[in-house]
């Protein structure tokens, strides 16, 4: 083992490289100047303050939590249609389909915001809640229906058979035997869906207007506009956000691992 | 789309390799016709066509189309010397994020094989933060650690290694895609290493190769499937970066989706900005194509790149 | 792999080891569902525009109690301190006094004023720009004024040069050293800001493809020409003289810009806008001005062309000129006041940037903003294609 050393210590700073630099927004956004000098000279609480004070702040962090749930549950439901029909479904064009279904993740993204910046102008959905749907659905369907496929195809049917020899009827048979059995790969499903919309940035800001932004926008013109530490509270509340999301996360997977 | 479009689907489950028992057994089963199976795709393709194609398609019309019908977009991108330069950094950057993504994720990713659970979760716990922690986070702490007189230069001070300037450099705008891309790279690799049989390398060294010698010859040949995948999609994702070289970078050394940006958002040239889009999709659609044949080649198999696809 | 997979493995193998750990909790789609159902819908559009009505005849710095009460509009300026300042001295009280819900965005650019006005997607009605940029395109990318709601009998000329827009400010724009780094043998004018021997350490200056007028002037005058034969601009000449110190260049891109790069220390003389400096010299900074043969400059209110609340934007204009928010946005940011009522009492760090104090006007030089209006795309391309080089 001792000469796997050289290679810790690589994978260490590699890893150290991926975790630590982020971390560096959380002194920053106790500054108590209007400077994003590091490290800080003098300590406060105002920047939490100026974030919650501040209504574009806040009603932006809240426009991307709605959306990106509104996405999460959209993406979900067509995301888990499309990928059951096709690993259970034999036709024509599957490949086809499926190919067009992960294209967003493989079409550069300033593309596809370009493209949809065109259509919203034309159908005057620039800066509405209705256009962010649909675009951050459109992109999170990929990181939906890869793990709901791949959680379909190995997942045995004939349970599903069973069931419906049983005298279930198809819809009845997958709410009641399908469903529970891919309902991780769901969840997961939701969860990338989720974090796609809620950390979308590009394409947002072709769509976004004064009238409606989210919150990566909101950071994205506060760093080219503004010396304002404010964004550095926005940042560590972020962080924690996730934080605590994937504790949650790791806690479940424990549970589930004793229970099992 | 054109970039993954498949060969033309060949007769069902003829060529498919054949699965395990319960799977191909579905073949037939159930009792409700298969092609009623397709209704349920049709509202999700729908949206993609309506939500993604359609305005992606839009872009491409308009580069021959605006201002007028004809080629005019594309001669002006093949003889701008300014847009030119900016094709040629975009894939120098791309291609440097790919080298470092692989160079610094591939021992990583060979870590994360050998090393037992606990270190495992750690070093996967790292490689997954860039899924977790927004974008703009991120960015935003690299301009404070990279920053004239930000904590990179305090702590080369303190080390007595002298100052950098790397805010509004092409290498500051490289450190920021590549930390963002490595999960793209790691988790392909480990993946593909994780399901060589150890053993094989053993066997290589009982007849008598050095350790070394039997890493380079039976294990990387093994792993090469990883090293497409994950090279594949970071060579891709990097073409399309934004955000980041538009707050880390310099005005000067444009990136082609900040030139995209600015000649749509701000100059209005539809067309120009439909020939950069060209640009894009084209040059990420051949990668994707050449990738799968190497791939091919190398590795016997395509199954690393677009086997799935071929129904 | 899954042989069953209809897509590329390169995707799915990416997400293959994300998946197997990342299980995620009902917990969270439970709560996601609850902020969904409390959070309600706080969006929309603008509102309808307010009646013109309420707002006519209103002395400068004032409007109507709750006139506005369904409006929702946008207030567009160049963003950090300056904005902020801005908000705080018209913005927020206007929004309070007339019901308006004032959205704010920047920074202002002329080529998004120009693409949202050519792609009939209109998003800002009231912005802080330039007055070169609104009288060259008045009635084209800008509205006409209604000087029946904008009273400018308090402004110290009453007719503006354009109809499309009234002033806003006044500011200096010139050369702004360090003083820590300079110390007893500091720059004196544009000879020494192109002079690295004499003067080494980073410059810093305009980075945008549409410049504030000075930055050709700048370099022509530290080659000898006289303040009276600038115009029409030598811009071959002047390029020349920036291509000899390009390498000791650094670019900002927005105001806020010029005051990270003044109080971080990244360069030691910037060319920039007074009111950026003193904000860096509030946080810490050290920066003194050189007034000989800088620039003085005027920003204006304008209202972009085919805005949904061109009533409600000449009513925030109006009330923005009154002489008591002017005196405030003066004190807020070290920027002039344009109403001749307004008597701001300036901290001694602004009093040392104020662009019309005596000793300023008389060495100071006013760029020919007909020339600059009139010339605008050749200049921007001259300056954008030097950039790019």
């Amino acid at each position: 083992m001792s000469r796997r050393i050289p290679l810790k210590i690589f994978g260490a700073l590699v890893a150290l490289w991926l975790v630590a630099p982020t971390l560096v927004v959380i002194p920053l956004s106790f500054t108590g100047q209007r400077s994003l000098a590091f490290p800080p000279e003098r300590w406060s609480l105002r920047w939490y303050e100026a974030f919650f004070d501040d209504r574009r702040w806040v009603a932006d962090l809240l426009n991307s939590l709605q959306i990106a749930a509104l996405v999460g549950v959209l993406a979900t439901v067509a995301g888990t249609a499309a990928s059951y029909a096709l690993t259970r479904g034999r036709f024509r064009g599957r490949g086809v389909a499926g190919a067009l279904l992960i294209a967003p993740m493989l079409v550069p993204t300033v593309v596809f915001g370009v493209g949809v910046y065109a259509l919203f102008l034309e159908l005057r959905l620039v800066g509405t809640f209705t256009g962010f749907l649909v675009a951050h659905t459109v992109l999170a369907l990929p990181f939906v229906i890869i793990p709901v496929s791949s959680v379909l195809s190995r997942f045995d049917t004939t349970l599903e058979r069973a069931a419906a020899i049983c005298g279930a009827s198809r819809a009845r048979a997958f709410f009641r035997v399908t469903l529970p059995v891919i309902a991780p790969g769901l969840l997961s499903g939701f969860m990338f869906a989720f974090v796609t919309s809620f950390d979308e940035v590009v394409v947002s800001l072709f769509i976004s207007s004064p009238y409606l932004e989210t919150l990566p926008v909101r950071m994205y013109s506060s760093i080219q506009r503004d010396v304002d530490p404010t964004i550095a509270a926005a940042a560590t509340l972020i962080i924690c956000f996730t934080s605590a999301l994937i504790a949650v996360a790791l806690l479940a997977q424990s549970r589930r691992r004793r229970v099992s | 789309m054109t970039a993954i479009s498949p060969r033309p689907a060949p007769g069902p489950a003829a060529d498919r390799p054949a699965g395990p028992g319960p799977r191909s057994g579905d073949a037939g089963g159930g009792r409700a016709p298969r092609s009623r199976r397709p209704l349920l795709l049709v509202p999700t393709v729908l949206l993609v066509l309506a939500g993604f194609v359609y305005p992606v398609g839009t872009i491409v019309v308009r580069s021959v189309t605006q201002p007028e019908f004809g080629p005019q977009n594309f001669s002006w991108l093949l003889h701008d010397a300014t847009s030119l330069q900016v094709l040629g950094r975009t894939l120098v950057v791309a291609a440097l994020a790919t080298l470092i993504t692989l160079v610094l994720g591939y021992p990583y990713a060979y870590l994360m094989t050998v090393s037992g659970p606990a270190l495992r979760g750690l070093l996967m716990l790292a490689v997954l933060m860039p899924f977790w922690t927004s974008l703009m986070v991120r960015v935003f702490a690299w301009v404070i650690i990279l920053q004239d007189h930000g904590v990179l230069n305090t702590v080369l001070g303190a080390l007595g290694l002298g100052e950098t300037h790397l805010l509004g450099t092409t290498t500051g705008v490289l450190i920021g895609i590549c930390q963002l891309l490595m999960p793209f790279m790691v988790l392909p690799l480990f993946n593909a290493m994780r399901s060589i049989d150890r053993r094989v390398v053993q066997a290589g060294m009982i007849c008598g190769a050095p350790p070394w010698k039997a890493f380079w010859r039976v294990f990387v040949p093994l792993s090469l499937p990883g090293v497409f995948a994950g090279s594949l999609m970071v060579f891709i994702l990097s073409l399309g970066f934004y955000v980041t070289p538009a707050v880390l970078g310099s005005p000067r050394q444009e990136l082609l989706p900040n030139a995209l940006y600015t000649q749509i958002s701000e100059l209005l040239n539809w067309g120009r900005g439909g020939a950069l889009a060209v640009a894009l999709l084209l040059t990420a659609g051949v990668l994707l194509a050449v990738t799968t044949w190497v791939s091919k080649r190398v590795t016997g198999k395509a199954a690393g790149v677009t086997g799935g696809l071929e129904l | 792999m899954s042989p069953r997979s209809p897509f590329p493995g390169a995707v799915t193998g990416a997400f293959r080891g994300a998946r197997t750990r990342r299980p995620a909790p009902a917990g969270v789609a439970l709560a996601t569902v609850g902020v969904l159902l409390t959070a309600g819908c706080a969006q929309g559009g603008p509102g309808e525009d307010a009646d013109a009505a309420d707002l006519v005849g209103q002395p400068a710095g004032t409007v109507k109690k709750d006139a506005l009460d369904d409006v929702r509009m946008t207030f567009v300026s160049y963003g950090g301190g300056m904005q902020d300042g801005q908000e705080g001295a018209f913005v927020k009280p206007f929004a309070k006094e007339s019901g308006a819900d004032v959205l704010t965005d920047g920074p202002t650019d002329p080529a998004k004023i120009k693409a949202q006005v050519t792609s009939k997607n209109v998003l800002w009605d009231v912005v802080d720009t330039t007055p070169w940029d609104a009288a060259a395109n008045c009635g084209t990318l800008y509205e006409k004024l209604d000087y029946k709601i904008i009273n400018t009998s308090q402004l110290p000329d009453q007719t503006p040069e354009s109809p499309c827009m009234v002033p806003s400010l006044i500011y200096g724009y010139g050369l702004y050293y360090n003083a820590d780094k300079y110390g007893d043998n500091p720059p004196t004018g544009w000879a020494d800001f192109f002079d690295t021997e004499k003067f080494p350490g980073k410059r810093a200056v305009d980075g945008r493809p549409t410049p504030t007028p000075g930055i050709f002037e700048a370099a022509l005058l530290a080659d000898g020409v006289g303040p009276s034969k600038l115009y029409p601009l030598d811009t071959k000449r002047a390029l020349r003289k920036w291509d000899a110190v390009k390498s000791d260049l650094t670019y900002w891109k927005t105001g806020a810009q010029q005051t990270q790069i003044a109080q971080s220390g990244q360069a030691d003389m910037v060319m920039a806008w007074s009111g950026r400096v003193y904000e860096a010299n509030a946080n810490g900074a050290n920066f003194r001005p050189v007034w000989n043969n800088s620039f003085t400059l005027y920003d204006v209110f304008a209202v972009p062309k085919g805005s949904k609340n061109t009533k409600a934007a000449m009513g925030l204009i109006n009330y923005a000129l009154g002489a008591q928010q002017q005196t405030k946005q003066a004190e807020y940011t070290s920027y002039a006041p344009v109403n001749t009522n307004s008597k701001p009492k300036l901290s001694p760090q602004a009093k040392k940037l104020d662009p019309v104090q005596e000793t300023v006007l008389n060495q100071s030089i006013t760029p020919d903003f007909a020339y600059w209006g009139k010339n605008r795309d050749k200049l921007s391309k001259a300056w954008t294609d030097w950039l790019n080089r």
